[in-house]
């Protein structure tokens, strides 16, 4: 059976729009491959997750550990274990942390998938390219299938009564290659 | 500063894409190649950065003999060397293009590699990232504002929460993206220089893809949109017609 992860992005104790539509993608593609799907959440949303996924793993971060590329996907790559297809939103963050996870799997990534459709066994991922005026239907051969999808392209996920119980996932022995900070920018940021 | 520019010649996204019967590849046949924008301005910061700390800048381009064009260009805005990695034909798996120019990367000494944080053709987004795994090297992407002081380098990556500020020591791998500076035109001195440099070509050879294009298909042209006039009740249309044709509200 095929395990999917989703790679959660957060604000504050909220999950992004961005993740909650990655998170529909994720349950459209379990059921259609009549397999499980978990996600991997920063600690501060983990009652977020609860109550979206059926599965959730959750990880203690500092305000600037959170900031590091590099640690999300060391994190990333820590907590995949079995999992076959690893999606995130193709967000700033989300880009840069699963072209690391890609890497570091040696494993090929389509970014900016606009759909995804399971054909015979297959899954297909929808891209845009050539600045949108063609549309590819891309097929990853490797595992894990590693991908990130544009916000906004998919209806974001409804939050459901159940409630899950998080898993917790210690952060270790990692030492980054570069100090990272966020500063705050004027202006509207979509949650 | 030794500095290298990782450049892809991609398809201007102006000219119109004609794809083969079986609509499995787009032909080549009337498309303008151009350097990959973000690649320029990464030629740019290079050159500026260059001429501030002294150093060289070498180009590493991946493709068929095309992209010795590209190379040419680029060497016309300032660059001073250029290696052409050639193979038959540009791969859509940017885990072989991150592999192939790490494989050369190794074999110089650099202090700083720039590369496009995307192309505009494929929208890959991912060589810098692989490329510092690669090299185990820092890697910064979609970097807007650089410094770099002594041997330590400041960067900015906008990102939706705000500015990710990230400071490291070199050697550092850098995404660029477009909007940290114009590329400069080359001079015509430039252009007569570059023809006289020579381009050192490594031959390559690709390995299996793991990323297929299954099919392609051309995009439905965009229709001229609805024109709502100011009347009683504009308001409500609106919103009804985002609810239903967008996911904005």
């Amino acid at each position: 059976m095929s395990k999917i992860l989703v790679i959660a992005e957060s604000s504050g104790p909220h999950l992004t729009t961005s993740t909650l539509e990655v998170c529909q993608a994720a349950f459209n593609l379990a059921t259609s491959i009549k397999g499980s799907w978990s996600i991997l959440v920063d600690e501060c949303a983990a009652n977020a997750a609860v109550r979206i996924a059926p599965d959730v793993i959750s990880c203690p971060m500092g305000e600037d550990e959170a900031q590091s590329p590099g640690l999300w996907a060391s994190i990333v790559v820590k907590t995949a274990g079995s999992a076959d297809i690893l999606i995130m939103a193709a967000t700033s963050t989300g880009k840069d942390v699963m072209g690391r996870v890609a890497q570091l799997f040696n494993a090929p990534l389509a970014q900016d998938c606009t759909g995804v459709q399971v054909d015979s066994d297959s899954v297909i991922f929808r891209r845009e390219l050539y600045g949108g005026k063609v549309i590819a239907k891309t097929k990853l051969t490797a595992k894990p299938t590693l991908a990130t999808f544009r916000p906004r392209s998919i209806t974001p996920i409804s939050p459901s009564n159940t409630l899950v119980e998080a898993t917790s996932c210690p952060v270790h022995n990692f030492i980054p290659k570069a100090k990272v900070t966020l500063q705050a920018r004027f202006g509207s940021a979509r949650m | 500063m030794n500095i290298a520019v990782c450049v892809k010649q991609t398809a201007d996204t102006e000219s119109q894409p004609i794809l083969s019967s079986d609509q499995s590849r787009m032909i080549d046949d009337g498309l303008v190649w151009i350097i990959n924008p973000h690649d320029e301005s990464a030629i740019e910061v290079a050159i500026q950065l260059r001429d501030e700390h002294g150093g060289a800048i070498t180009l590493f381009a991946l493709g068929p003999d095309r992209v010795e064009s590209a190379l040419r260009q680029g060497l016309a805005m300032g660059a001073d060397e250029a290696i052409h990695l050639r193979c038959d034909s540009m791969p859509d798996d940017q885990k072989i293009v991150a592999d192939l120019l790490s494989d050369s990367l190794r074999s110089h000494d650099f202090d700083l590699i720039l590369a496009g944080e995307m192309a505009i053709d494929g929208a890959g987004a991912q060589v810098p990232q692989r490329l510092g795994v690669l090299l185990d090297w820092p890697s910064i992407t979609g970097v807007e504002e650089l410094n770099i002081t002594q041997n330590q380098l400041t960067a900015r990556q906008p990102v939706e929460q705000g500015d990710r500020i990230h400071v490291c020591q070199l050697p550092v791998v850098i995404g660029i993206n477009r909007r940290i500076m114009e590329p400069r035109y080359p001079s015509f001195k430039g252009i007569m220089k570059a023809k006289r440099k020579t381009i050192h070509v490594e031959n390559v050879v690709l390995d299996s893809s793991q990323l297929n294009i299954e099919s392609l298909e051309l995009s439905k042209s965009r229709s001229g949109g609805e024109i709502l006039t100011y009347e009683e009740g504009v308001a409500g249309k609106v919103i009804s017609l985002m609810r239903e044709h967008t996911n904005v509200i």
